[in-house]
């Protein structure tokens, strides 16, 4: 995008007032609509350049806006307008007072009842959109806009279609997006409402335990986690995640769709679940949930949770590592619940005598062993040997 | 550094998988979850706590009993009763190396015995528990005999097309083996006699070596049942 296209002062009937932000697509601004006096957010996307690409790129471009443009949800962010100017598109949207996820992320994990409020409304805001055949599938903290009292909106809706043809020309570079792709859109592989619900359910993650989820240097590394990696359960960093937030998480990251959540709104009632939980288990914190923006005032707690997480995050790391190099079958986290102190001592620094008892390889027994402890055998043995001796006598007397 | 440093311990590796638990909502996942801890719960303290490792895993748990392939073995039959409650349980148990990972979010175990164990869990589904021909073999040397209650089940290909032979347990299988082991003696005695009898009365020119013990046997034997014969008749007829 040009520099005097950056400075621009109309675009289409709305009036540029100020930049709001930029991103890679394009730049967003406050603008003020003349003909409804009122101000909007217009965000532009820029289109390629090449003839037969731009049509291609815009026509996606007009019918994934008609397709947002009917969604109406609390949870959704409401798009007034569309159109196109100069090579630039634009969407003119309603103008959010609040902040992004990524930001409010980025001052430290939120406490577990903000993380399940936060993906229920994101997950009831995508069953709707799912409900009406738009798949938004770019799910991320950036995408997800927390508003005063506790209410949040999704952003950019289907603009992530328009997105995947720049995927290729990524390889090598910072990555963003990509970690909170599902396996599936790696892969290349088709696409449905369940690949929403494993980018949220990366996103619920990351809330919950202020660590990244699937990262690496290259594309290639975040594609090869995001495929492989099994994540450790949420309770293993953060210890105020409950058992069944645990379970919730787990079904929204199964690498199968067939095994994740069928819908949005499966994910919704079990994240109810977990408010309902996490309401009676600590009663006394009631409040907390309804109200997102009051959290985020919260900085002493949160930052003494952050102290904490960012410790565990490089366990996290740690564990990542070992998971990616083996099958993670291969492998199974030793029971909390359970003592194994005992046993655990006796694999990791066994005694001489011991480490030769527990490292010989199985082998069949030898015969007099067995002739010891199998006591059918041993008869039938003995029985045999009597039955020669008899015969033997019988036969050379 | 000896040789047997440097190889990784082994031990029998209960593996308890709840069947379809992926495909359940996710409150039955947590009830199930919490009945599987209960049955661990009330399984557990018969193997000491010095021969265990328990893990635990998304709708999976697992023992790894250090040395005592026997015990293994019971675990898994009182878990496999336990599921006659519904639990919907399928068992695998191998018996390999295993290796302790840790960080800091726990420490974790992995190996052959965990994963063959697992993959055996998966093909468990209609017999319920499912043995590796190594447990087999660390059965039969940790108690010779013990074994006879495991039977083939077959052969099993994984999605790598790693091959697994397979045993299921058959608490019968040690009552049909004794039936066998005498109709085998039976056949044998009557095979030898028969032998015996024909060659003396088909062969009376054979060589007779074991004659003279014989005769001194049988006629010390005769005596020493007729002396005991008389006796009990002369005591009877007293009385």
């Amino acid at each position: 995008m040009t520099t005097s296209k950056s400075k621009r002062k109309q675009l289409g009937r709305y009036r540029i007032d100020a930049e709001l932000g930029r991103g890679a697509m394009g730049v967003v601004y406050k603008a003020h609509d003349p003909m409804l006096d009122r101000t909007v957010a217009l965000k532009t996307i820029a289109l390629d350049d090449a003839a037969q690409d731009r049509e291609e790129y815009q026509a996606r471009f007009f019918q994934e806006a008609k397709a947002v443009a009917r969604l109406n949800h609390p949870a959704v962010i409401t798009i007034y307008d569309f159109g196109e100017e100069d090579a630039l598109a634009y969407m003119a949207m309603e103008l959010l007072g609040g902040s992004e996820l990524n930001a409010r992320l980025a001052q430290g994990p939120l406490s577990v009842r903000e993380a399940v409020a936060i993906a229920e409304q994101v997950a009831e805001g995508l069953d709707f959109a799912h409900d009406s055949g738009v798949i938004h599938r770019d799910i991320k903290p950036g995408n997800i806009m927390l508003l005063p009292r506790g209410r949040v909106k999704i952003m950019d809706f289907g603009i992530a279609r328009l997105k995947l043809s720049d995927l290729a020309t990524q390889v090598g570079t910072r990555l963003g997006t990509p970690r909170y792709m599902s396996p599936e859109q790696v892969g290349g592989g088709a696409l449905d409402q369940r690949t929403d619900i494993f980018s949220l359910g990366i996103v619920l993650y990351e809330m919950l335990t202020g660590a990244k989820l699937f990262h690496g240097d290259d594309l290639t590394q975040v594609m090869h986690s995001v495929a492989n990696l099994e994540p450790p359960p949420p309770s293993r960093i953060n210890p105020e995640v409950p058992p069944l937030l645990d379970l919730v998480v787990k079904r929204a990251l199964e690498k199968k769709p067939a095994a994740r959540y069928a819908n949005a709104w499966e994910m919704v009632d079990d994240l109810r679940h977990c408010l309902q939980e996490l309401a009676s288990s600590q009663p006394a914190q009631q409040h907390g949930a309804d109200s997102v923006a009051s959290a985020n005032a919260q900085d002493d707690d949160v930052g003494d949770k952050t102290v904490v997480l960012n410790a565990s995050m490089d366990g996290t790391l740690t564990l990542r590592r070992l998971n990616a190099q083996a099958d993670p079958q291969n492998r199974l986290a030793l029971s909390r619940r359970f003592d194994s102190a005992e046993g655990l001592v006796r694999v990791q620094a066994p005694l001489t005598r011991d480490r030769q008892w527990l490292a010989r390889v199985p082998r069949p027994p030898g015969m007099l062993r067995r002739l010891r402890h199998d006591h059918d055998l041993a008869w039938l043995t003995l029985t045999i040997g009597l039955a020669m001796l008899i015969a033997g006598a019988l036969a050379l007397s | 550094m000896s040789e047997v440093q440097d190889l990784p311990p082994l031990s029998s590796v209960v593996l308890l998988r709840l069947r379809d638990y992926a495909r359940r909502p996710v409150a039955e996942q947590a009830r199930l979850s919490a009945q599987l801890e209960t049955a661990l719960a009330v399984l557990l303290p018969d193997i000491a706590a010095r021969e265990r490792l328990v893990l635990e895993g998304s709708g999976v748990a697992a023992v790894a009993v250090l040395g005592k392939a026997t015990a293994a073995l019971d675990f898994a039959e009182r878990a496999l009763r336990a599921n006659e409650a519904g639990l919907g349980l399928s068992i695998g148990i191998d018996h390999g190396p295993v290796e302790v990972t840790g960080d800091a979010s726990g420490n974790a175990l992995a190996g052959d015995g965990v994963a063959t164990a697992a993959v055996l869990a998966t093909f468990a589904a209609e017999t319920g528990l499912l043995v590796s021909k190594n447990f087999y073999t660390a059965l039969a040397q940790s108690s010779p005999g013990a074994e006879s209650v495991l039977v083939p089940a077959g052969g099993f290909s994984d999605a790598g097309l790693r091959t697994y032979q397979a045993f299921r347990v058959d608490r019968e299988a040690p009552r049909r083996r004794r039936r066998r082991f005498i109709i085998a003696a039976a056949a044998v005695i009557f095979a030898l006699s028969a032998a015996a009898v024909a060659l003396r009365v088909g062969a009376p020119d054979r060589p007779r070596p074991l004659a003279p013990y014989v005769d001194r046997a049988v006629s010390y034997f005769g005596s020493y049942v007729f002396d005991r014969l008389m006796r009990f008749v002369l005591d009877h007829q007293q009385e």
